[in-house]
């Protein structure tokens, strides 16, 4: 059984005349330990997808299942499935509001009922496993920076331990090394405790680095939905629905079509070295 | 939930929608002034008549005005009922101490017509005047309020972008009650002490961003170079046009026809 199953799932915003589809009919499943990417454009229905999967949206009609268990099929259940599937929002530092990071870090833990020890323990993890400093956490939110912002409010989801951390385009708004580190730190998260990870991205690069599998959204569909080499071998596909291949492809692709001897579904940039690198030391030229 | 309207504007190209915003208040305001001078039935059957006729021209389906008038019937019932037992008189029906007469039944017909006539009447100023209009529209005529040191650009300029900002207030408080409810904030269950409790997480973040946002917005309007309104030229510049001096004219007709039937016709007994 998979962790997480999403059946037939149908949403639509507003009712009679001004109804508009958001969802229609997504399906997919993902397994413990994964890492699922959704990319599409603007308007495909990522965040309001990833809005079904803890309960905040209720949708028209199909099912959400945690462990085979439909969330919506009863109140506890789905009461559960806001802990087991911590989402963490587009700017997620706008929600911050206690007069210290330690306290606002605590806030998720504290709703569940945990004891004291047990909060103390969760937020200090989860605030070191950002990378926030020990002395931030006295401070109050609103002095730090922005990319420390955004720490603070992704430590307040992890302190949760959730089994199933979702996060609607994590990166948007930060520096490039802010942002590399930020999904450094969720590898490491995966595979130091084994948490899923569905990260909503428009970054090929880091969509491609990342993944397991990408789901490709277009008008509240799943359109394509894939391992990463599956997907960016469609190039002319991505097009049509107006998103691209990680640029290192692009880079191999090329070279290719003029005449090197290299492979073209290569997606990062650490393989992209090894495969030129074993090719110069055959003695070839570029 | 993001398509929420503010005031009751439908969009339109009625006369009435494109009446000058100043002609509509100074005409709603004489009209209820009107709607309470009309002291018997064939004066209130003149402005019934007259406010039914601007309801038709402004295109609106009539559906949107009852929808209007239920939002007040509890009122209107309430007053109606309680002026029928409140006329002097010879009694015409008794029951125990209760006894309605004519001038009751006159009370009551008079004031529930009047609470209606007059949500009709600012019903058509708001269904056919967007907002920004009518904030412009009173900002030109409280100007002679300046003689007084009152600040009528400011109070006119505070009011649309109060109007402006509450879609996206509300799209904000959204988002930020989302996101708590995701950290497991409980805003449904518990008493009223814990419920108001529970907004606290949701409120701050408001007013953080509310407070972000007023100063981006006064950044932009310093670099557009906002001072005030002295000097300001406007982009719509309001000029009264043929059928204004029209429906003006028309009005006063229908006006001057209610004090004469007031006059020249019989009162009912009171």
């Amino acid at each position: 059984m998979s962790l997480l199953e999403v059946k037939n799932l149908t949403f639509e915003y507003g009712t009679g005349k001004f109804r508009n589809p958001a969802l229609n009919d997504v399906r997919f499943s993902l397994e413990k330990g994964e890492i699922l990417s959704i990319i599409g454009h603007t308007g495909s229905g990522k965040s309001t997808l990833v809005q079904t999967l803890n309960g905040l949206l209720k949708p028209k009609s199909g099912t959400v299942c945690l462990d085979g268990e439909n969330i919506f099929s009863s109140s506890e259940l789905l009461k559960k499935a806001r802990f087991r599937v911590g989402l963490v929002f587009q700017y997620p530092e706008y929600q911050l509001f206690e007069e210290s990071v330690f306290k606002d870090i605590s806030f998720g833990p504290k709703n569940m009922g945990l004891d004291n020890e047990e909060i103390d323990r969760r937020v200090f993890e989860a605030s070191s496993f950002v990378g926030l400093r020990g002395e931030l956490l006295d401070k109050s939110p609103f002095e730090l920076s922005g990319g420390e912002k955004r720490r603070t409010a992704i430590a307040g989801i992890l302190a949760m331990e959730p089994e199933i951390l979702i996060l609607d385009e994590p990166t948007a708004g930060l520096d490039p090394g802010s942002g590399r580190n930020l999904i450094e730190n969720l590898i490491k998260l995966r595979d130091k405790k084994g948490t899923t990870i569905l990260i909503v991205s428009h970054s090929m690069e880091n969509t491609a680095r990342i993944s397991d599998k990408i789901m490709v959204m277009n008008a509240g569909r799943c359109e394509i939905f894939g391992t990463p080499k599956e997907i960016f071998s469609q190039e002319k596909r991505l097009s049509e629905l107006s998103l691209g291949i990680p640029q290192i492809t692009r880079i191999m692709k090329s070279l290719k079509q003029r005449g090197c001897a290299v492979r073209d579904d290569i997606l990062t940039v650490d393989e992209a070295v090894a495969e030129l690198v074993s090719l110069l030391s055959k003695g070839e030229s570029l | 939930m993001s398509d929420i309207t503010i005031g009751q504007y439908v969009e339109g190209r009625s006369l009435i929608h494109r009446l000058d915003v100043r002609v509509k208040l100074i005409l709603m305001l004489c009209g209820i002034t009107f709607v309470f001078v009309a002291g018997n039935y064939f004066s209130m059957a003149l402005i019934t008549a007259f406010t039914i006729f601007i309801m038709l021209l402004t295109g609106i389906s009539l559906f949107k005005y009852i929808k209007s008038i239920k939002a007040v019937i509890v009122i209107v019932l309430f007053t109606a009922i309680l002026n029928l037992f409140y006329g002097s008189g010879e009694p015409i029906f008794k029951w125990g101490f209760m006894e309605i007469t004519k001038a009751g039944i006159n009370n009551a017909v008079f004031v529930a017509a009047r609470v209606i006539l007059v949500v009709l009447m600012s019903g058509v100023l708001t269904f056919t005047t967007s907002p920004t209009d009518l904030t412009d529209g009173l900002e030109r005529i409280m100007k002679p309020l300046k003689i007084f040191h009152i600040k009528i650009h400011e109070i006119a300029m505070m009011m649309s972008i109060a109007l402006r900002f509450i879609p996206t207030l509300f799209d904000e408080f959204n988002k930020i009650s989302n996101a708590q409810k995701s950290r497991g904030a409980d805003l449904e269950s518990g008493n009223f002490i814990a419920r108001i409790k529970a907004f606290v997480p949701i409120l701050i973040p408001l007013f953080i961003s509310s407070f972000r946002r007023a100063n981006d917005l006064a950044t932009a309007m310093e670099c557009r170079c906002y001072n005030g309104g002295d000097g300001r030229t406007r982009m719509k510049v309001l000029k009264i046009k043929p059928r204004d001096i029209i429906a003006l004219s028309v009005s006063v007709l229908v006006f001057v026809g209610v004090i004469l039937c007031n006059v020249f016709l019989p009162s009912p007994v009171r």
